[in-house]
């Protein structure tokens, strides 16, 4: 019965942002979670093999389930995504003549051609991204900001010695994390204050509601650029001169259990990654088997 | 001891020829701030208070004159961080302040960027949060908060500072009574033990609170004195559109039954024994 | 008693959580009743996050009841097809913080964003925007400033003078005190008690200044964590000084003096609220004296 506000779309954002709590992943270095984060995004670029993309999906959700943080959210970040992600698959699997060579056509019909090669592909790309998300909601949603910097920080500092500006790049990750969450309630805001003088963005799907949205833009522009320079003033008025000097009150340090969890992490991927290569066609020198 | 000397500072947000036009923010404005003062700072919308206060800590640096704090030009880019570790800002709109993504956080930000020790950074943080009372939102995404939560724990993250000069520009402008009560009053310890406040204001209620009161009109200064000496200038004070704090409205409309200069009552504690005194003596006319 | 089926704004039973269903879930009300009738203005006092600019913000559609019932010039706000752009032409809200409500780049399309929504003709349009200038003590000129150039005390003269710009049946202000100068609070108080003397037309006001919910408000409610915890008039509402003081809240300064008599043992007669009532019960007393 509850009719929601048409403005509530923040709603619907849970990627990007730290919910306070005690779960295990909560208690890790932030370190090893930008490790284990990182290790996922780029595992799930290398796997070409529709086995070991899902089991790497099966493994950042045990580890989101396993730690106590659940999954829940991490499928409700997935689904705003998910109309764009069946466009982007659905052309792989049907529009891509790269696709068709050297490979079983099962399906085709004038310039539409289905192979074995394109549904893998299409596959793939699902769930690639899938695990991407996932990754990048299992870090954010444990991390807070100022972990974040310290982290990103900490591990960057070694290539200082040849010129990689640590804390600036540690920022520069803060700010683009923290603009998405302020991006949407900035429009939010825009979007209440317009329509309680009278603007209209209620009905309409599409291109209509897209094009009611239109005058939103410039605005956005404008007040995002404002607050950005607001922030910027704040930050400097408390002493922020960049990296050097600063300290946490977290003072991260390395803990067995970091150790444990960063090697445990470390074989379960490597396991899934060495089974993508080993069962390659080289390997068996059979195409049907090798398909999945 | 000074702590803050402004010559001859005038400001202009235009530059290139529009600022040859010439409108000026704030106009030849020369201050002398004294270590341990507590100021107010009032005058109409647009007089430029905000400018002037964010002269102090080098955020505006001045188009003509100077501002030096112990000593310290605000022109030098290098002696900025030293600067504002002296002197710390409230600023005005509480929606465009906040950095982090936890409460606890945002308090830590600025002793963080101090340099402290952890230890020292935890005891800041949780000294902070409980004069302020704001224990109760620990663990909350700052940009969820309301706007008068959002308001205080920009006070508590300068607090935390523990800078020898604190300026406010209308930081308590939204909080509910007893919040302000209770940065009113952490704000007045501190000021015992030495801190030096600067605080810009619309209310003339609080303005009478504090040791001098400086009276902006158009970019320049147009008063400058204790707030007994200001609220007695009561014609300048109308032609600067400003008023009389609460308690001495009342008291001016009952002058003739009262013993005292009206305009040493500026609280409703002042007020009343005032008012006592005359009943006591028998509340004969003057 | 008034009839509640007379009422421009009636509240019933309204309850809203932020973020349902996600970690960040909180309760914000927990069933609201309130009522706004003609030719009245109503006060909203509280602490900070009791839920006043939640409540505010159901008063026009921007946010619908969760639960309960919102009902504005006689037209149900919850229901899935209330036509809310009627509503929000009727019920102008001037928003606490005056940098989310002015974002056109000129003042002058600022303020006449809501006139132009409203379909008035370019001409009627202008004459508006005149006006509401006027009314916030600026010269038409104003209208010509970048509004990222404005103080804020400016911006916030700017975001009322673009809701009276509508000409608006109900008119919702919460703070919108703060920022402001002596005289232009004076000029608001002004335009408040004109709005509210004319026919159809009431106010429904929040702010943390006691002094000015006791000289202005009709009725005052009190909400703390969601709820409506007192009600009442002014008279009513301050003098319950320690229900007040132990939800955040304070007597205005001249209550507060009042009280200090009668605590020193002076017979003053209790109940005033505004500077002129204070002033009359001092009068009285020496008065009754000689
Ligand atoms: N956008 C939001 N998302 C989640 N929670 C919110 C949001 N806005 C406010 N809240 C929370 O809801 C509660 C009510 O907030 P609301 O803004 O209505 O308070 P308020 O009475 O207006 O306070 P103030 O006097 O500080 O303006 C508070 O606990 C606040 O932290
Ligand atoms: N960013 C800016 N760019 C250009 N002009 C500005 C800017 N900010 C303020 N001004 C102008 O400078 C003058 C002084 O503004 P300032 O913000 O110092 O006033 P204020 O005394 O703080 O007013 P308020 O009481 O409204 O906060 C005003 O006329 C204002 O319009
Ligand atoms: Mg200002
Ligand atoms: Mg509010």
């Amino acid at each position: 019965m509850t009719a929601r506000s048409e403005f509530e779309f923040s709603v619907k954002l849970s990627i990007g942002q730290f919910v306070p709590g005690s779960s295990l992943l909560h208690m890790l270095d932030p370190r090893v979670k930008i490790v284990v984060c990182v290790m996922l995004i780029v595992s799930a670029v290398l796997v070409g093999r529709i086995f070991a993309v899902t089991l790497l999906f099966v493994l950042v959700v045990s580890v989101l389930v396993g730690t106590g943080v659940g999954a829940g959210l991490a499928f409700r970040a997935l689904r705003p995504v998910a109309p764009f992600l069946a466009v982007l698959a659905v052309i792989q699997m049907f529009a891509i003549p790269q696709l068709r060579e050297n490979a079983v056509i099962v399906w085709e019909w004038r310039f539409l051609h289905m192979t074995d090669r394109s549904i893998v592909s299409g596959v793939l790309l699902i769930g690639r991204f899938a695990v991407i998300v996932m990754a990048l909601h299992l870090f954010s949603v444990t991390t807070s900001t100022n972990q974040l910097i310290h982290g990103v920080e900490q591990l960057v500092r070694p290539l200082e010695k040849i010129g990689v500006p640590a804390h600036e790049l540690a920022m520069v990750v803060h700010i683009s994390l923290r603009f998405l969450p302020i991006l949407l309630f900035e429009t939010e805001k825009l979007m209440m204050a317009q329509a309680s003088r009278g603007a209209d963005f209620g009905k309409g799907r599409g291109v209509r509601r897209l094009r009611r949205l239109f005058p939103l833009f410039v605005p956005m522009f404008l007040i995002s650029l404002r607050h950005a320079e607001a922030i910027a003033e704040s930050m400097e008025s408390r002493c922020y001169t960049g990296g050097r000097g600063r300290t946490s009150r977290l003072r991260p340090r390395l803990k067995r259990a970091d150790y444990l969890a960063i090697g445990a992490f470390i074989a379960a991927d490597g396991a899934i990654l060495a089974a993508n290569y080993l069962f390659s066609e080289a390997v068996w020198g059979s195409r049907a088997l090798c398909i999945l | 001891m000074e702590l803050i000397r402004i010559d001859d500072l005038s400001y202009s947000y235009e530059s290139g020829p529009a600022l040859r036009a010439g409108r000026y923010a704030l106009r030849g404005v020369d201050l002398s701030i004294r270590k341990g003062q507590y100021i107010a700072v009032i005058g109409a919308n647009g007089s430029g208070k905000s400018t002037l206060l964010k002269h102090l800590n080098g955020l505006l640096v001045p188009t003509e004159g100077e501002v030096r704090v112990s000593g310290m030009s605000t022109k030098d880019k290098t002696l900025l961080k030293e600067i504002r570790r002296t002197v710390g800002m409230v600023f005005q709109n509480p929606e465009t302040q906040l950095v982090t993504t936890l409460v606890e956080d945002e308090v830590a930000f600025g002793p963080e960027n101090l340099g402290l020790e952890p230890e020292e950074i935890t005891e800041r943080v949780e000294w902070a949060m409980a004069v302020t009372g704001l224990r109760a939102l620990q663990g909350r995404p700052p940009h969820l908060l309301s706007t008068g939560q959002k308001q205080l724990l920009t006070v508590a993250s300068v607090l935390a500072m523990r800078p020898d000069c604190l300026v406010l520009d209308e930081a308590t402008s939204m909080l509910d009574p007893a919040s302000r009560k209770r940065v009113d009053d952490t704000v007045r310890r501190l000021h015992n033990d030495g801190m030096t406040v600067i605080a810009s204001t619309h209310s003339m209620d609080e303005a009478a609170e504090a040791g001098r009161v400086i009276v902006l009109a158009g970019g320049e200064v147009a008063a400058d004195g204790e707030p007994r000496e200001i609220f007695s200038r009561r014609r300048i004070l109308r032609e600067l559109r400003l008023e009389l704090p609460t308690t001495v409205r009342i008291a001016d409309l009952v002058k003739n039954r009262l013993f005292v200069e009206t305009e040493r009552l500026f609280n409703p504690r002042l007020l009343a024994s005032a008012v006592s005194d005359a009943y006591r003596k028998g509340g004969t006319l003057r | 008693m008034r009839n509640h089926k007379d009422a421009l704004l009636a509240i019933e039973g309204v309850y809203h959580s932020y973020l349902p269903g996600t970690p960040f879930e909180r309760r914000s009300l927990d069933g609201v009743d309130l009522s706004v009738y003609e030719k009245e203005t109503v006060g909203i006092i509280g602490p900070s996050g009791s839920g006043k600019t939640t409540l505010l913000f159901h008063c026009n559609g921007l946010l619908r009841p969760q639960r309960g019932t919102v009902r504005a010039f006689g037209i149900p706000i919850g229901e899935p097809g209330a036509e809310l752009r009627d509503i929000r032409r009727r019920v102008g809200c001037v928003f606490q913080s005056p940098e989310d409500q002015v974002f056109e780049r000129y003042v002058g399309d600022d303020i006449a964003f809501g006139p132009r929504n409203m379909g008035l003709a370019v001409e009627t349009v202008r004459e508006r925007v005149r006006g509401a200038l006027a009314t916030v003590g600026y010269p038409f000129s104003f209208k010509d400033r970048l509004t990222s150039r404005l103080s804020l005390g400016e911006k916030r003269r700017v975001a009322i003078a673009g809701v009276l710009a509508m000409d608006p049946r109900l008119l919702l202000l919460d703070e919108p005190t703060a920022g402001l100068d002596p005289e232009a609070r004076r000029d608001l108080f002004e335009i408040i008690d004109r709005f509210k003397r004319r026919s159809g037309r009431a106010v429904l006001m929040v702010s943390h200044r006691m002094e000015e919910i006791a000289e202005l408000s009709d009725r005052i409610y009190v909400l703390v964590r969601g709820r409506v915890v007192l009600q009442g008039t002014a008279r009513g509402v301050f003098s319950r000084p320690d229900l007040l003081s132990e939800n955040g809240l304070s007597l205005p300064a001249p209550a507060q003096t009042v009280r200090l008599l009668q605590e020193r043992g002076i017979p003053v007669r209790s109940g005033a609220c505004s500077v002129q009532e204070a002033a009359d019960t001092i009068e009285e007393l020496f008065r009754d004296r000689t």
